[in-house]
């Protein structure tokens, strides 16, 4: 399927394309949760991971197409979004993030412990299904489904939620079945990026989807500027290609890494692309344009 | 007479060990402007609270058009037909003046994240309608020229309007305003008076807190006093300016 990629990229950069694309999925799946409802979630790994392991075995063991393994491994994850965020997502800020920290340490270990799962050991010889032509598509299917959420009547809810929980429920938003809508989608993004992530590294371990990945998707989407859909995409580029090309000065690329996120912090505290939205950078686009027909009418 | 829109009876609410709300009884009238007044800390703002559905009341009865609304969550009183703005504005300050009365119109609509995603044609048309009543709200409040600023950038007095306007979008029968002229200048307050008439005109009912006494005598058809919790009195504009006990708990009684 990538024959067309493969004649002018070797398999590297393919290899490093498709994880991308696949991060991006997830990371757009947090940035619905954590920056347009403003819930932090420090457990998306742990939906990575629930996704993962849901399509590996249905691929392995009820040998389905991997279409439904995808979708499967979506809705699997959504479900445990819900169930996990019924309770927690009363809780706000810090507490929440508490929470969610816990729960993906519990998925981690419970899938260690678990037979099916192969335990410690991982799970292997997963069939190869994902490749770089499927994944830019369900990227784009992804930012098309951000931005149509982030710009409805549904959308506008999550918003204000972040914005001022009290006067979103005085104003006739029902903030508990809101807040887990939001939770459920954004855990089913992630469960699919999963379910790719599983067919394209072929194996699985839970310490693969440790505390660690779940802070690199918020460093993602924080760098990037939270609730900003431009902003998720650059943050999450910058930060999975940054330690591939940053590979030639080796053993200071983690720390060159550190220092970037630092000096990022300082200088745009509120992420490279903070605040922008899709929306208004075609709104701004359509004013200038009028702008300059409107001046060019006078001269 | 006209119909009661809302019946306090006997509503107490307690914190601990303090009583903020001592068995206070009130009915208002349908169309009327009633304003509630008394000094810091006497429980105003709890009134609100307890109506809206922020707090249930420990014990007696609120009633909204003949429904008990004891323990409703407050997204539901809104959609029965009450709205309310916030003694520190409450605005969504990210949001655009014209997104901010939008989600006034949230519990008039229906489209869900379905709706979002797949954008047919009755989510269009009912997304063109938000739009519309939306700048009908704006209109009446003067800030329809506004609506694509963020709604943190507008001045202050501005902002309290804004939250009339989002407030006003969700077509309420009964509106809650919590000091909706303070830290307005004189001429900011006039302009304010009469866009509440003119929302009177429109045949809501106005529940008002507020410290500006000419603004209140001005205004409301009928005053309630409330002190340390407790009703101390009711009754028409002329009628509190008189009491003993209003003139009492605002400049304390004379001695000997």
């Amino acid at each position: 399927m990538d024959s067309i990629f493969s004649m002018f990229l070797n398999d590297y950069y393919i290899q490093v394309l498709t994880m991308l694309g696949i991060y991006l999925i997830a990371a757009l799946g947090l940035n619905l949760i954590t920056g347009v409802t403003g819930q932090l979630s420090f457990g998306h790994a742990a939906f990575l991971s629930i996704g993962a392991y849901t399509s590996a075995i249905i691929s392995l063991k009820l040998q389905l197409p991997f279409v439904v393994a995808l979708l499967a491994a979506g809705l699997m994850t959504a479900i445990w979004g819900i169930l996990l965020g019924y309770p927690t997502l009363r809780l706000t800020g810090d507490y929440l993030g508490i929470a969610t920290l816990g729960f993906g340490e519990i998925v981690r270990v419970v899938f260690l412990n678990m037979k099916i799962t192969g335990g410690a050991l991982g799970l292997a010889g997963i069939p190869r299904s994902t490749s770089l032509t499927m994944v830019i598509i369900l990227v784009f299917i992804t930012i098309l489904a951000m931005f149509r959420l982030e710009n409805s009547r549904f959308g506008r809810s999550l918003i204000a939620i972040r914005e001022d929980e009290i006067a979103a429920e005085a104003m006739g938003i029902n903030i508990t079945k809101t807040k887990i809508t939001a939770f459920a989608l954004g855990t089913f993004f992630a469960g699919v990026g999963g379910g790719l992530y599983a067919h394209l590294i072929q194996y699985l371990n839970p310490q693969d989807f440790g505390f660690v990945k779940s802070f690199d998707f918020l460093a993602f989407i924080v760098l990037g500027g939270l609730g900003s859909i431009p902003g998720a995409i650059l943050g999450t580029t910058v930060l999975t290609l940054a330690p591939e090309f940053l590979r030639f000065v080796a053993d200071y690329r983690m720390m060159i890494y550190g220092l970037l996120m630092v000096f990022m912090m300082i200088v745009r505290p509120r992420g490279l692309l903070g605040g922008v939205k899709l929306s208004r950078l075609f709104a701004k686009k359509k004013v200038q344009t009028t702008g300059t027909s409107a001046s060019g009418g006078a001269n | 007479m006209s119909k009661t829109i809302l019946e306090m009876d006997n509503v107490t609410i307690r914190f601990g060990g303090l009583t903020a709300v001592d068995s206070v009884d009130m009915k208002i009238e349908e169309g009327t402007i009633r304003a509630l007044i008394g000094p810091n800390g006497a429980g105003k703002s709890t009134i609100f609270n307890l109506i809206t559905g922020i707090y249930p009341p420990s014990s007696g009865e609120i009633r909204f058009r003949g429904t008990l609304i004891n323990g409703y969550k407050p997204h539901l009183i809104t959609e029965l037909g009450i709205a309310r703005t916030f003694q520190n504005i409450r605005l969504f300050s990210e949001m655009t003046v014209l997104d901010n009365v939008k989600i006034g119109r949230h519990c008039r609509t229906k489209a869900g994240f379905l709706g979002a995603l797949l954008r047919g044609p009755g989510v269009k048309a009912e997304e063109r309608a938000i739009t519309e009543e939306s700048m009908e709200a704006l209109k009446i409040l003067e800030l329809d020229h506004k609506a694509d600023e963020l709604a943190k950038n507008l001045p202050y007095g501005e902002q309290r309007r804004l939250e009339i306007a989002r407030a006003m979008a969700s077509n309420p029968k009964l509106i809650l305003l919590d000091e909706p002229a303070a830290g307005m200048n004189p001429q900011e307050k006039q302009t304010l008076m009469s866009m509440i008439r003119k929302i009177q005109d429109k045949g809501l009912t106005i529940f008002l807190v507020e410290h500006d006494m000419k603004f209140v005598m001005n205004l409301s058809d009928r005053i309630m006093v409330l002190d340390y919790g407790r009703k101390i009195a009711a009754g028409s504009p002329a009628e509190i300016k008189s009491n003993p006990a209003v003139i009492a708990a605002y400049l304390g009684k004379e001695v000997g």
